[in-house]
């Protein structure tokens, strides 16, 4: 290779580190000698040569560590995978919420069944049955229990708690088992009316069966006075603690009034097998009837009224109670009708 | 390359690579940039990019972002304007004992960056003709002319070779 003043310096390095093979390295000596000036530059080159401080260090170094991240989840991402789940919960509880609330109303959602308006009949049991049961009917069965006994409790008009009872109860009666919708829809009421009398009168239902009338008791009209082997009463009876009042049927002196408890009790079938009877207890007053019979100048008794008041057992039926009640009240009972018939009987 | 092999490359070259830095910009500061974006584009690329070759890529990319930051912005006046400064510091600290390694600043970065990578790191002519995509016979001329211009330095300073 031949060495000149433009290409010398490519050849100087290879020259200084030994890189030229021996025939070139000769050359290129040739070449120094001809040229003093570029042979002082080269002189000391091999000692210009930088020393690198190896006591400096990278101050930072853990800065550069990397781990690897198989999965990295930006923060955005995050914060609409919690929004995403929060509105699933929302939407699951607001379902589940739905759902209970609509099984437990309407069991036939479930099956998707249509829904149709409930119709009177369909929901009149259901209302029945939840009317709560008047307390005064475990009165009224202790006080007929009582009743069978001889003693005379102390009574007024209005202080015998089961009378009290009773005409809370019977004010009730016509409100909520012959209901206005019922009537006007002109849906048979008869299964309420039943229902009702089984339900919510279980004393109704106890005296449902035939009343014993007492042997030997004189009888009042309507009864056959040797109906001992048939001791049934159909019909309202007043049956008297008093033993010398004997248990006689209440003979409506008002013909309007019987008329109407003959119409219902022949127009309503479904009436008459209700034969379910309703007691109330009344307070009374002991008639007694003083006729010398022996005495032919007075063929009228005399009639003392006793001082004290006799409390009577009243069986009236449902069908009566709950349909006439409203003409009839429970003070006109004991006012007129009641000392009407007395009159009555003690005329006949 | 794998993290493990990065992790690797970190302990190998990080010290290194930051003298080298500390070389081209005669600041520790500039230097730790340097280091940090250049290994940082190794962890982007090491996909791409073996372990072997990750010296010499990353002394590449430093030097490049060492121009790129230091030449075509407005950094690059603060850049000469220190060099300055620090040129004449040197001049005034004639008895400081790594003259060599100050008079580099009288050099080109193209120089500086030949001399770092031959002289700190030993690299052969091939592998800088890689790593600076330089010819072969333009890296040695380079190197001939920052080698001569640095004796020229020493000697005006009085520097006994």
């Amino acid at each position: 290779m031949k060495f000149n003043i433009n290409n010398y310096e490519e050849a100087a390095l290879d020259f200084l580190d030994g890189n030229l093979d021996p025939n070139d390295e000769r050359l290129f000596e040739d070449f120094l000698d001809q040229h003093p000036e570029i042979k002082m530059e080269v002189e000391g080159l091999e000692h210009i040569i930088l020393v690198p401080d190896l006591t400096m260090q990278y101050p930072t170094k853990s800065e550069l560590y990397r781990k690897e991240t198989p999965l990295m989840v930006p923060f955005w991402n995050f914060r609409r995978l919690a929004a995403a789940a929060a509105v699933l919960v929302l939407v699951s509880a607001t379902g589940l919420f739905i759902w209970k609330s609509s099984h437990s109303n309407s069991p036939s959602l479930t099956t998707n069944a249509p829904i149709r308006p409930q119709t009177t009949e369909e929901r009149t049991p259901e209302t029945i049955t939840s009317l709560p049961v008047p307390e005064a009917s475990s009165d009224l069965k202790t006080d007929i229990s009582k009743s069978s006994e001889p003693e005379q409790p102390e009574s007024t008009e209005h202080s015998d708690p089961g009378v009290m009872a009773l005409e809370e109860s019977l004010a009730v009666q016509p409100g909520t088992s012959f209901s206005a919708p019922a009537l006007a829809s002109g849906t048979n009421t008869t299964p309420r009316i039943g229902a009702r009398s089984q339900n919510i009168h279980p004393i109704m239902k106890d005296s449902s069966g035939p009343i014993p009338i007492p042997n030997g008791s004189d009888l009042a009209h309507g009864i056959d006075p040797d109906g001992v082997t048939s001791p049934m009463l159909p019909g309202p009876v007043v049956s008297g603690i008093n033993p010398l009042l004997p248990p006689v049927s209440i003979p409506n002196s008002s013909d309007e009034n019987q008329r109407k408890i003959a119409e219902i009790d022949l127009n309503t079938s479904v009436l008459q097998e209700r034969q379910t009877n309703t007691v109330a207890y009344l307070p009374a007053k002991e008639h007694l009837i003083s006729m010398p019979l022996d005495d032919p100048a007075r063929p009228t008794p005399a009639v003392a009224q006793k001082e004290t008041i006799q409390t009577f057992k009243i069986h009236i039926p449902g069908k009566f109670l709950s349909e006439t009640w409203g003409d009839v009240s429970m003070a006109q009972f004991k006012k007129k009708l009641l000392p009407e018939f007395i009159k009555n009987q003690l005329n006949l | 390359m794998t993290p493990t092999e990065y992790n690797e490359c970190v302990d190998d070259h990080a010290d290194q690579l930051f003298r080298y830095c500390t070389g081209l910009t005669r600041n520790r500061t500039d230097a730790d940039d340097l280091v940090q974006t250049a290994f940082a584009k190794l962890w982007e690329n090491r996909k791409d990019l073996e372990k072997k070759v990750a010296k010499s890529w990353l002394y590449r990319t430093a030097y490049r972002s060492m121009v790129d930051e230091y030449r075509k912005t407005k950094r690059n006046q603060e850049y000469r304007n220190r060099q300055e400064e620090q040129a004449t510091e040197f001049q005034s600290s004639i008895e400081d004992k790594d003259l060599i390694r100050k008079a580099l600043d009288v050099l080109t970065d193209e120089q500086k960056n030949l001399i770092l990578l031959r002289d700190y790191e030993g690299y052969s002519y091939k592998e800088l003709c890689d790593i600076t995509e330089m010819s072969m016979s333009n890296v040695k001329t380079t190197l001939f002319r920052s080698r001569k211009k640095l004796k020229e330095k020493l000697l005006e300073l009085d520097f006994k070779i």
